[in-house]
């Protein structure tokens, strides 16, 4: 136990360092941040679960679409923001800018985790390989759905708001690698959270 | 309704045609895709790539100015081989594992495929013109390209021939015995890692012809494959493994849907209502199934 509380706090020592010790890769750093909790929810499905999915960029895109949107809708007409060039014609004051991304990020963890629940319902009841290929399924198909709606940008794709001039030129890199970061963090706490459940209920049934 | 195809009768005679010679080529697709998951029980993610692949055969064969229909007989050719390598390198090491193993190793090949076929390819929407000319029906109103019925035809002598082979051929009657029983069929003498080799080869070379027809028929590009792995998992799964009567309706059902898909909800949601209408079918199946305890297996 000693030697994981020394690996966790190596590993949160890093992270609070890591943007000021290597400046040129905050996006980087983000998208790794990122990448590890992909592949850490991937691990409590597919591996913990037994569940095999290709779809859950499914989730993904949906989170990333409805946390976009909340932040455009809330101040400015999102038709007319996707129409082209949105981002030139309405301009985000700061606080505007990260109220709209605090509710987007909050509507963007409820609404997917909703769209799971009723997807689940339906396709858990599927073993093995017919789970995998309708979950391959689902994801290119939000894809394929999404690239022809037109409020959300259709194949052009969504422009996100710019980020407001704040502080300074790196503000924009850490407040983002700090973000992701702060999520890994979590993920990090509620897979270890899943992993003594587990534990807990194993010894139990014991 | 004021669904343009509601108030034109003659559209829905235009999209069943169309729908039914489209549903032949799937139909053909499906059948290598139900060969290989009967024999090997191997989900080969990466049938729609080896479509396309097979494409391209064809399309440079017009670009050399060789007509591309010949690629019908070159395509399938050189895709067998290219199905027996591809099986060499990856496939003999995942054809006893469990299936999902299949799937993540098809996927690999599948993607890698892809942005091969971008990279050797260019990333451009291409097709290789027959030159075939147009058939006008119904006083003009229902318009069919010569290619489609071309296409149509090809499909079904390949996939009679197929099965004429099946039946009578040594390595078709060796190829159902190991689908039968792989076990039996190895001490009874039959080298089971040649017909599985074979098989692959067959169904890579099926797909080769369905590609060549396709880039006559319809449009090719690197990253169109995987709609065509899609359909042909949901035609073999709707029909049953074994049932080829049932592979051609399905494939032809699954050709008018899109087709009426396309006129309803518009093009841009075409491939995506293929995507979901698996997802439908997988659940409506599990529903039905768990009401008798049981599941899909």
């Amino acid at each position: 136990m000693n030697k994981n509380i020394i690996l966790y706090a190596a590993i949160l020592i890093f992270g609070i360092a890591a943007p000021f010790v290597f400046p040129a890769f905050k996006v980087q750093l983000s998208i790794l941040c990122i990448l590890i909790i992909l592949a850490i929810t991937w691990n409590v499905q597919g591996g913990e679960m037994g569940y095999n999915t290709f779809g859950n960029i499914l989730f993904y895109g949906l989170g990333m679409y409805l946390c976009a949107s909340v932040q455009v809708g809330m101040f400015f007409p999102l038709a007319e923001w996707t129409e082209g060039g949105g981002e030139k014609t309405f301009v985000h004051t700061p606080a505007q800018f990260f109220q709209g991304f605090a509710v987007g990020l909050a509507v963007a963890a409820i609404v997917p985790a909703i769209v799971a629940g009723l997807i689940g319902y339906s396709i858990l009841g599927l073993r093995g390989h017919y789970f995998a290929i309708c979950t391959l399924g689902l994801g290119v198909a939000a894809g394929e759905i999404s690239g022809g709606i037109e409020i959300i940008g259709a194949g052009q794709g969504f422009t996100t708001p710019p980020f407001p001039k704040v502080g300074s030129l790196e503000a924009r890199g850490e407040f983002f690698y700090f973000c992701s970061f702060a999520v890994l963090r979590l993920i990090i706490f509620l897979s270890l959270k899943i992993e003594l459940l587990k534990l807990e209920t194993s010894s139990r049934d014991k | 309704m004021d669904f343009l195809i509601f108030q034109v009768p003659m559209l829905t005679v235009q999209a069943v045609l169309d729908g039914l010679l489209l549903g032949i080529l799937f139909a053909l697709i499906a059948y290598g895709m139900a060969l290989q998951w009967g024999v090997m029980n191997i989900i080969n993610i990466a049938q729609g790539d080896l479509v396309i692949l097979g494409g391209y055969i064809a399309y440079f064969m017009y670009l050399y100015g060789i007509h591309p229909a010949w690629g019908v007989i070159v395509s399938p050719i050189i895709m067998y081989f290219v199905g027996v390598i591809i099986y060499k390198l990856v496939i003999n090491k995942v054809v006893d594992r469990d299936l999902f193993i299949s799937i993540l190793a098809t996927f690999g090949i599948s993607i890698l495929f892809m942005q091969l076929m971008n990279f050797a390819f260019g990333a451009d929407v291409v097709l290789a013109n027959s030159g075939y000319g147009t058939t006008m029906l119904f006083d003009n109103s229902v318009t069919l390209p010569n290619s489609k019925i071309f296409s149509a035809f090809i499909s079904i002598v390949f996939a009679i021939g197929l099965v004429i082979y099946m039946k009578k051929s040594k390595l078709g009657r060796a190829i159902r015995a190991t689908a039968q029983n792989a076990r039996a069929a190895k001490i009874l003498g039959v080298d089971t890692e040649k017909v599985y080799a074979a098989t692959f080869g067959i169904n890579a070379a099926l797909c080769g012809v369905a590609g060549a027809l396709i880039s006559i028929t319809f449009t090719i590009h690197p990253y169109m494959g995987l709609p065509y792995t899609i359909r042909s998992f949901m035609i073999v799964i709707v029909a049953g493994l074994g049932n080829l009567p049932g592979v051609a309706m399905s494939g032809m059902g699954l050709g008018v849907f899109e087709e009426f898909a396309d006129y309803i909800l518009g093009t841009e949601f075409r491939i995506g209502s293929v995507f979901l209408l698996l997802v439908l079918i997988l659940v409506y199946r599990r529903f039905k199934l768990s009401k008798k305890r049981e599941y899909l297996k």
